[in-house]
């Protein structure tokens, strides 16, 4: 990444995820790193480093934290909520991350998709015949999906 | 009985003299702790003259104002001091009974450290604090954020008196619109009431901390004003911020107005720049010299709180009786023999207490000396005893008659400082060896060359010298003399050829008596050595023919 400009930053980005529900806390994060250390996401994908999202947050490096693919990574877990000993609760604010991300217009495509797909098929997958055959050995009835009623209950 | 139990009590401490003297205080003050404690010492019912201060009206009754004044001589002791004072017009003399340094702090701005100079943009704490006051601290642009950086024990240690300063600045200026404040920091000191709190709420109110552990930020300038780059100890990327304000932290340093007050106390020197040493022996606002007391700066105290508590401080220690004579272990004040007296003034250089002063000889004061007797020791003439040679005979004699009595051979003579080895040994018992001949002296500074020398003279195996810790003898260099001694002392017997093991030093506490314990089993292990190698050395010569 280039050099970061501080004066070029959104200062009151930080007082914006603190108050969005769930990211109140976020400015008492002292950067101990027991979130990053308790994080399963951090072991597979570098990128996603609470402690780091955290600091650009409270930097105000707000494009970069919102227009990022990595804060989709949370697997909202709670094992970084279960370790902040300043009760950042940090999967909240992560929440509250998302949902300034997606008010500011910048879903990720993946998420756009799995939206068209709830709306097709009431679920992020399809059931085909496959699961309907296990479903008949285990004596369970076969699913059989409602499409045009799906889109009404969203 | 019971009375007269409680009376005594009262009676042994001699009361304070009713003379107009010592109910005088003198204090050096020059901000509002000075103007503080010569009110409450007012209201104690003290006669006070501050010197240093401010508007004369504030000033409560029973405060005589000196406000341009400077201290210039101090001749006296406790309860009876003679203080020269030097105003733009003429100079005074005055008699006090005490005198309390209470300058403010001397305050400088680091710009040096971080080779910045003062401009618009740059500014020291003390400026913004000044701008603060008056209202026109910033240029706000209204539309856009207003970033004020600080610098904060970035380069050398930091002071937490100091960081609340900072603390106080950044939370008035968070309450004048959108501005963001960044704290770079190195030495983040916390260790003050309060303060670990405050700085958490800080944060939380959206200040941003860089706490660096590389080289920290560069500065650079622009037609703008400062420009500083760094790299973000958290993130690991490259940063730079143009702040709208550069505050510059600051050090507080003791005040330069102690001259006369060093010069009254010879040991002053081991202190310097401050007033007193950091010592136990000296607890809170007591210096080393009886009548003299320091309070915040001058004893290098910078946080408010405990300022205030100096002053309470020296309210209890001026209405707190005169200083007794000594407890009955210690000798008498020492007497100088006027015919034997050269004047040489070794003794009044010498003295930790300063409680030496001459005129046709020297003379100690009885209320400043703590009978340490490192002057006795020091005087070339021997014109100073500290005990009448009537009560007690002479320490070498005293040295022989233990070693003669108990037989020396195979003996340690032990010198014992009263304040620290002394109640060592007592917590010791005889668990040490029935081998010990312990002898207490006032302090471990006062143990001579002859002194030692005299007890190998009267027949003593070894000898161990046992003082207190350095840095917590009660006449600031008693340990540092003898330390030196037991050194010169083993140069002499290793050109007399014996062996120099046999003479050592030790500092102790009261509460440490294993360290004595340690190091008397190791002086009994060197000296059993010694013995061997010297009786086989002895039969070689002796028998070289005839053993086989």
């Amino acid at each position: 990444m280039s050099r970061i400009k501080l004066n070029t930053l959104d200062p009151s980005f930080k007082h914006r995820v603190a108050r969005q529900p769930g990211g109140e806390a976020i400015r008492a994060c002292f950067a101990c790193k027991a979130c990053s250390a308790a994080c399963p996401i951090s072991v597979v994908d570098k990128r996603y480093d609470p402690r780091k999202i955290i600091r650009m947050a409270l930097l105000g490096m707000k494009k970069e934290v919102l227009e990022s693919d990595f804060i989709w990574l949370c697997s909202s877990c709670y094992g970084c909520h279960e370790v902040c000993p300043q009760n950042v609760r940090f999967t909240e604010v992560m929440f509250a991350i998302k949902n300034l991300a997606v008010a500011e217009a910048c879903v990720p495509p993946g998420l756009t998709g799995q939206k068209a797909l709830l709306k097709q098929r009431g679920r992020l997958y399809e059931v085909g015949e496959f699961e309907n055959e296990k479903r008949e050995k285990l004596g369970l009835p076969p699913i059989v999906e409602h499409p045009e009623d799906y889109d009404r209950l969203l | 009985m019971k009375a007269s139990a409680i009376e005594s009590i009262f009676l042994t401490r001699k009361p304070r003299p009713k003379e107009d003297a010592a109910l005088r205080v003198l204090v050096l003050g020059g901000d509002q702790t000075g103007m503080d404690l010569a009110s409450r010492l007012a209201v104690e019912g003290f006669e006070v003259l501050l010197v240093g201060g401010t508007a004369v009206g504030q000033t409560s009754e029973g405060v005589d104002l000196f406000p341009d004044a400077v201290l210039e001589e101090i001749q006296g002791f406790v309860g009876g001091f003679e203080v020269i004072l030097r105003t733009r017009r003429d100079r005074l003399t005055e008699r006090v009974g005490f005198i309390v340094a209470a300058q403010p702090a001397r305050i400088v701005p680091k710009y040096e450290q971080h080779s910045l100079t003062k401009s618009r943009k740059v500014i020291s704490l003390s400026d913004l604090e000044a701008g603060l006051r008056t209202g026109n601290a910033l240029e706000q642009p209204l539309d856009e954020w207003f970033h004020a950086a600080f610098l904060y024990g970035l380069k050398t240690e930091s002071q937490p008196a100091v960081f609340a300063r900072v603390l106080d600045a950044i939370e008035k200026l968070q309450g004048q619109g959108a501005i963001q404040p960044y704290v770079f920091t190195r030495h983040l000191k916390v260790a003050a009431a309060g303060l670990e709190r405050r700085y958490r709420e800080c944060r939380e109110r959206g200040t941003l901390f860089f706490k660096f552990d590389d080289a920290g930020p560069f500065f650079d300038s622009s037609p703008n004003g400062p420009v500083m780059t760094f790299t973000d100890p958290l993130l690991h990327l490259e940063m730079d911020l143009e702040p709208d304000v550069l505050v510059v932290d600051e050090e507080l340093l003791p005040p330069t107005m102690l001259e006369p007050l060093f010069k009254s106390m010879p040991s002053s020197r081991f202190a310097a720049p401050f007033l007193k040493p950091e010592s136990t022996r000296f607890p809170g606002v007591e210096t080393p010299k009886a009548g003299i007391l320091a309070v915040g700066a001058s004893r290098g105290v910078f946080d408010p709180e405990i300022i205030r508590g100096d002053i309470e401080a020296v309210i209890v220690a001026l209405k707190r009786p005169m200083p007794e004579p000594m407890q009955e272990s210690l000798p008498g004040p020492p007497e100088v023999d006027p015919g034997k007296c050269t004047m040489c003034l070794t003794c009044v250089r010498l003295c930790p207490h300063g409680a030496i002063s001459f005129s046709k000889h020297a003379e100690a004061d009885g209320a400043t000396c703590t009978r340490c007797g490192i002057c006795a020791e020091e005087c070339p003439m021997e014109a100073i005893k500290l005990e009448p040679a009537s009560q007690q005979p002479e320490m070498s004699v005293r040295i022989r008659n233990c070693l003669v009595h108990t037989g020396a051979a195979g003996k340690i003579v032990a010198f014992l400082c009263s304040r620290s080895a002394a109640h060592a040994m007592e917590s010791i018992g005889r668990q040490i060896g029935e081998n010990l001949v312990p002898i207490p002296v006032p302090c471990a500074g006062t143990v001579g060359l002859t002194h030692i020398l005299s007890a190998f003279e009267s027949g003593a195996d070894g000898v161990i010298v046992a003082g207190c810790f350095k840095g917590n003898c009660a006449s600031i260099y008693g340990t540092l003399l003898a330390e030196d001694r037991v050194g010169q002392v083993r140069g002499f017997l290793g050109e007399v050829g014996i062996d120099p093991g046999r003479v050592m030093f030790v500092s102790t506490a009261s509460n440490t008596p294993g360290v004595l314990v340690h190091a008397v089993r190791n002086l009994e292990l060197t000296i059993t050595r010694v013995n061997n190698v010297e009786q086989c050395e002895k039969s070689q010569k002796r028998g070289s023919g005839a053993i086989p």
